[in-house]
């Protein structure tokens, strides 16, 4: 009887709750994923699950999804299907752009190529050699130059590459996917670049491969239904 | 040692080769190996090897011959004496072919590791009886053969466990073959990876024989010292001046042993974890080998797609019109987020290829299994007691570690327990680990003993 009338929200009175719930809330709103690395806040989540859960889902509307990858979890909150819950205003959500499309699915698989890695990390040198001599370099080297040379200089790859991606490595830092240290875009020389640049890809980067969990998984039936439309478009 | 430091600056550039110059040398060496020129080689022979490495990408498409000429010219090339018009590879250039070569295929890797460390490193009982004869075997046997031959085992070791990771990955991807071939080939793999471990780990428990030589003879230096009565004249002065020196020699020497083996313990225990993240990683996949091969091929397949779909842009890249775009939780506060930060060594890569031997490949996956069993079992033991500690906030670890030892009846597990569980601690700060110098007395009739330890979440202590 006495925990019928229990209140859902109760759990907000704990100390350890008050201690660190502005840090988790402003961090799962900003659309931050939340892992161990997070510690006192990742504790957080790992302590009170249904409560924030239920508190999430009754006063924003949105999903505090747990995801596991490695055996390591994650969590974040994520939109109920066909609904933006509380969020609806456009300031409150955002569209992945374009590049951060493409980068996120770039370090996805950079993360999975690295599968027995222990660390999942990427140097100026293994970007510049997934570009230059990957499987995919061709592309790659289309998309950031516009044109398939054998080299570019320093000034190519400091204006065209690094000054275009380091926006996105911030971005994604801010929302848990890496981990690292960036080279300021102004004032740095490639050197300066070459030396620093140095992240670790989070295990929260399998957010992407939620966020494609169909078209990766049914790839040959989206392909064919995606070049279809393309047809029926033009 | 200032002086030194500018002294390698100014001349780093010419001591150490650009990667186009590098290239020229050893270009030019393969073609004297296999007799293509000869060894005073002409400037037209150093022109056509220029050309031919600009060919494989590497530099300039157009190179300037005459400036990498003069490059070396500095410290790889020199004319030979009588012959003003020809060049021949300088000994310093030969010496840095022979580091390369050496670091690549690394030939004493092959030889058995801890038999040669006993035969040249270890000092023989008795044998050493005055500070000459440990000296001498300090330069000779431990600094030019033992310590050379453990830190170059292990960096064959480091690099196997580079490449082979490499191989393990990419295992993973092969569409064409079955999950039996895949799991046989891991096998293989991690065999070749045990073996070397286990040498390593043998040659590393012989410092506790070391140790005890080293201990021995540095008393008996201090033994002198205390049997020699107190010096009256200035010849006993100078007796005991000698022996008061030859026992700081030998501690020093004993310091330097000791410092040797701390380092290497602490890269073989690095070394060791990656190979064992690897094989944790591998236990993961026996179940679900097939949909984890088939999920990475087919986002490696996503990845092609996606980068076909998209298109150069002066300010961002664009992706075409149709392709599926997500959405992502975004709300703004002004607050700034201090991330956690880590600074790592980016990974040296290497390609070795090894034949098959198939009773190796069975002997080695035997052995492989053993292992994961263990390995297995320190695992679950590590999860449930991480599983109390963020449930509970403390863990009474003593009790744990004789749980453990009764179940599963090997010491090794409930030691490897306690050693990732310290490792948890220390990279969360929130945890602590509370050691009281004393035994329980349910456990003082155990074979094995240990403290009262406690961890802690913050908010319990």
């Amino acid at each position: 009887m006495e925990n019928e009338n229990k209140s859902p929200y109760l759990f907000l009175e704990y100390e350890d709750v008050q201690r660190s719930f502005a840090d988790l809330n402003i961090s799962l709103l900003e659309g931050r994923h939340i892992q161990i690395s997070d510690s006192r806040i990742f504790h957080l989540l790992e302590s009170y699950p249904e409560e924030l859960k239920h508190y999430y889902e009754s006063l924003y509307g949105l999903e505090l999804t747990h995801d596991k990858y490695d055996n390591e979890s994650y969590y974040y909150l994520n939109f109920p299907l066909d609904s933006k819950g509380k969020l609806s205003e456009s300031s409150r959500y955002k569209l992945l752009s374009d590049q951060n499309t493409i980068i996120g699915i770039m370090l996805l698989n950079i993360y999975h190529e690295k599968f027995f890695d222990k660390e999942k990390e990427v140097t100026w040198d293994d970007l510049v050699k997934i570009i230059t001599e990957g499987e995919n370099s061709n592309l790659y080297r289309k998309l950031w130059f516009n044109d398939i040379r054998d080299n570019y200089d320093h000034l190519d790859w400091k204006k065209k590459f690094y000054d275009k991606i380091s926006n996105t490595l911030k971005e994604f830092q801010k929302l848990g996917w890496i981990t690292g240290v960036f080279p300021q875009k102004s004032g740095t020389e490639i050197a300066q670049i070459q030396e620093g640049l140095r992240f670790q890809i989070n295990v929260s980067i399998n957010r992407f491969a939620k966020l494609y969990e169909h078209e990766i998984h049914h790839f040959d039936k989206f392909v064919e239904t995606y070049h279809k439309n393309h047809v029926e478009r033009l | 040692m200032e002086q030194n430091l500018n002294q390698i600056y100014q001349k780093y550039t010419q001591l150490l080769p650009s990667r186009e110059e590098g290239m020229v040398i050893f270009h030019l060496n393969q073609r004297i190996k296999s007799e293509d020129i000869d060894t005073c080689f002409s400037r037209s022979d150093i022109e056509n090897v220029v050309q031919e490495i600009a060919k494989l990408g590497v530099g300039d498409s157009t190179p300037n011959v005459s400036r990498i000429i003069n490059q070396l010219l500095q410290y790889f090339l020199e004319n030979p004496p009588q012959k003003p018009y020809r060049y021949q590879l300088t000994e310093y250039a030969k010496r840095f072919l022979a580091l390369v070569e050496n670091k690549l295929n690394n030939r004493l890797k092959d030889v058995p590791l801890k038999e040669s460390f006993e035969q040249f490193a270890l000092p023989k009982s008795g044998q050493i009886t005055n500070i000459i004869q440990l000296n001498q075997w300090f330069e000779l046997g431990f600094t030019d053969n033992g310590r050379k031959l453990v830190t170059r085992h292990l960096e064959a070791f480091k690099d196997d466990v580079l490449s082979l990771t490499k191989k393990l990955n990419g295992i993973l991807y092969m569409e064409e073959q079955n999950a039996r071939f895949k799991v046989e080939s891991f096998a293989e793999i991690f065999g070749e990876l045990g073996d070397r471990s286990d040498q390593i780990g043998e040659t590393l428990a012989l410092r506790n024989s070391l140790d005890k030589e080293i201990d021995s003879l540095v008393d008996s230096f201090y033994q002198k010292i205390e049997e020699f009565k107190n010096p009256t004249n200035e010849q006993e002065q100078t007796q005991f001046n000698t022996l008061k020196h030859d026992y700081e020699r030998a501690l020093e020497i004993q310091k330097e042993v000791n410092a040797f083996f701390d380092i290497v313990d602490t890269k073989f225990e690095q070394i060791v974890e990656k190979m064992q993240y690897a094989m944790s990683k591998f236990e993961d996949l026996k179940d679900n080998l097939r949909y984890q091969s088939k999920f990475k091929i087919n986002t490696r397949r996503f990845l092609k797609f996606t980068l076909e779909q998209a298109a150069y842009n002066r300010e961002s890249p664009v992706l075409n019109v149709g392709f599926p775009k997500r959405y992502l939780v975004s709300e703004s506060f002004k607050f700034i987020n201090v991330n956690h930060i880590r600074f790592l060594n980016p990974p040296k890569r290497q390609v070795r290829k090894r034949t098959k031997n198939e009773a190796y490949v069975n002997q080695a996956r035997d052995k492989i299994t053993k292992k994961f069993g263990s390995q297995h079992k320190i695992r679950e033991w590590t999860q449930r007691c991480k599983q109390i500690l963020i449930k509970e906030g403390k863990l009474d670890f003593t009790e744990h570690f004789y749980r453990i030892l009764d179940e599963e009846k090997d010491v090794k597990i409930p030691l490897a327990v306690s050693h990732e569980l310290v490792r948890f601690v220390s990279d969360n700060p929130d945890y602590e680990i509370v050691i009281k110098k004393e035994i329980l007395t349910e456990f003082r009739s155990k074979d094995v003993l240990t403290w009262k330890t406690k961890i802690n979440h913050h908010t319990y202590s």
